[in-house]
């Protein structure tokens, strides 16, 4: 989060069991939550904030995206049922593919790894909610700041071999994701979701079952994940147990009336206002934040600073990002770092000579290479998606 | 035979990549996270439903919300994720929720995340809210009026200015000679950050 800074934070470090409330001593709950996120280190994961425990939602904290690839154990963590796979057997785990085709595959592990030809490219990875906190007026759901997002290199065999050995018909829909979370009560519906036929036979569509070369970690999917590069990452399914092609389309909560947007360009409505017509969320918007320095921090006058940060599109690589050191007065072109491919996010670095003593605005702006860039507005929806706000970081000079 | 031997190791290797022990099983022990809820009618009946299917940080994470938003949320969990609340609990809970989780509650949580100007304002604003209402007197921490009642640590705390909120207090209600800065001249948080940086800029 661009706006919680280490140094002014209380951590509380676990072990395993923590009372992170209860021990604020005389501080009111509300100073301690706003003040101070909780961190909290989850099995195989790094020091991350805590959201929630049950279902586990942790989010990274901002200095980690300094770095190009985001560490596995730092990567965020974002489950929707109560009772989350904390176990699995490779001996008896199998990835069953079928419905509308001409066979039915079970498939291991080892099948996946040895039957078909493995890819590998570097993605962004960010949840449909990043960013909600920010939304004004505020909106009910998880409330992320800006670090349920991560940059990972996936690898793994193509969904669309995968779907060419078990033979889709022709009359086939969509495509169904099921993983082994499940509902906490019996009517609670199970975490499904789907990708319509020509996506789900995109040539980057991936079941992956690995993230910067190591098998996936327990929380972020074990022991294989649909990656959908370029798309948000509800639909990125963890520890998938089954695919199921579909003759017609699929109407479970979790694509209607879940994590729906409002089906015009922006995505949004007025502020308070109910959509009129909504359609799945899917692709990623523009988005560019500013990593270094944190908002709130104080830098040297007279001493060259370098700006940095990152940039992302849906899928279509970044044309140009420009910086404003004087709230959006005047505006520079950052220099972009190592081109990782479209799926990835790229560094950028702008440097920068505070002159005066006092408090300076900076911002940043992506735009893509098909032209989709940042409102500088707060644009709004009722679920608090797409978060793509021009950011203005307020840091002192003195 | 030489080939099945060859796939053999290559089964094995793949295979103890996963787990620590060697073995084809991987596992992981969630931790257990206590949250401490407000105190008041209808807790018991709230965590007793709410937390069967999810950890109660989901309530103390949200934002303050209105009563029909609390209802609205209680109704969703019935009717579209199923959850098993009697008529009588769900009015017990959205009535708790409404009073301890909304709009003027002192106990709800604010959310993690807060827009990054609007926080950073508050951080950094301190000093120049400083400038802008009291260094006209206070100069560098002193006070031309009566310079014994300086802002530096000793002297305040030799006047009974400890905390924050006593500083807060005083621009709300001063004592002689100083002017009076009420919360529609200088609200709250602004007050608070002035307050913050009188202690951290004079010691």
């Amino acid at each position: 989060m661009a706006d919680h800074g280490l140094t002014r934070r209380g951590f509380i470090r676990t072990a395993g069991v923590v009372t992170a409330l209860a021990a604020t001593g005389n501080f009111p709950i509300d100073l301690f939550a706003a003040e101070k996120p909780r961190l909290i280190r989850y099995p195989e994961k790094t020091d991350l904030i805590l959201l929630t425990s049950r279902p586990p939602q942790l989010e990274t904290p901002q200095h980690f995206f300094k770095e190009l690839l985001t560490p596995n154990d730092a990567l965020f963590v974002r489950w929707h049922l109560g009772n989350i796979p904390t176990e699995v057997d490779l001996a008896t785990w199998r990835l069953t593919v079928g419905g509308n085709t001409d066979k039915k595959l079970e498939l291991s592990m080892d099948d996946l790894r040895t039957r078909f030809e493995k890819v590998e490219y570097t993605a962004v990875i960010q949840c449909s909610g990043n960013g909600r906190s920010f939304f004004d007026p505020r909106v009910p759901g998880g409330q992320w700041g800006n670090g349920a997002m991560g940059n990972t290199t996936w690898a793994g065999a193509r969904l669309k071999d995968i779907l060419a050995m078990a033979g889709v018909k022709p009359d086939s829909a969509e495509v169904a994701f099921n993983g082994l979370d499940a509902p906490p009560a019996p009517k609670v519906p199970d975490f499904v979701k789907t990708l319509p036929m020509d996506h789900a036979l995109d040539e980057d569509t991936m079941v992956a079952y690995e993230m910067n070369g190591k098998p996936l970690l327990m929380l972020n999917g074990f022991p294989a994940r649909l990656i959908v590069p370029g798309w948000f990452a509800t639909y990125w399914v963890k520890s998938l147990s089954e695919i199921t092609v579909l003759s017609t389309e699929f109407s479970g909560f979790w694509m209607k009336p879940a994590y729906r947007i409002p089906d015009n360009a922006c995505g949004c409505v007025a502020p308070g206002a109910k959509p009129a017509k909504t359609v799945p969320i899917n692709r990623m918007n523009t988005r560019s934040l500013i990593i270094s320095p944190e908002a709130g921090t104080a830098v040297r006058r007279n001493q060259p600073v370098e700006i940095m940060g990152i940039a992302f599109a849906g899928g279509y690589g970044i044309k140009d990002v420009i910086v404003s050191s004087d709230g959006g007065k005047n505006w520079g072109t950052a220099m972009l770092g190592k081109d990782l491919g479209k799926y990835s996010w790229i560094q950028w670095r702008y440097p920068w000579k505070p002159g005066k003593p006092g408090t300076y605005h900076l911002m940043a702006k992506a735009t893509n290479s098909i032209g989709e860039s940042q409102p500088f507005g707060r644009l709004w929806n009722p679920s608090g998606y797409m978060w793509n706000t021009v950011e203005k970081i307020e840091v002192a000079v003195r | 035979m030489k080939k099945t031997a060859v796939f053999a190791i290559l089964l094995a290797v793949s295979v103890t990549a996963y787990a620590k022990d060697g073995g084809t099983v991987r596992s992981i022990a969630l931790p257990t996270v206590e949250t401490k809820m407000a105190d008041g009618e209808g807790k018991v009946v709230m965590a007793a439903n709410c937390s069967s299917c999810h950890s109660l940080d989901y309530i103390v994470m949200q934002p303050k919300l209105s009563p029909d938003q609390w209802t609205g949320t209680v109704n969703k969990m019935r009717k579209v994720f199923g959850a098993d609340i009697s008529d009588a609990d769900a009015a017990v809970i959205a009535s708790y929720l409404a009073s301890n989780y909304g709009p003027g509650s002192k106990t709800a949580a604010a959310a993690p995340g807060k827009d990054p100007a609007s926080k950073v304002a508050m951080n950094v604003s301190g000093e120049a809210s400083f400038k802008k209402y009291c260094a006209a007197c206070h100069a560098g921490g002193g006070n031309i009026i009566r310079p014994e009642k300086s802002l530096h640590r000793k002297d305040r705390e030799a006047n009974g200015v400890k905390a924050a909120a006593d500083i807060v207090r005083l621009l709300r209600n001063p004592g002689p000679g100083m002017p009076k800065f009420d919360a529609k001249s200088v609200p709250e948080e602004e007050a608070k950050a002035i307050a913050e940086y009188v202690i951290d800029a004079f010691k």
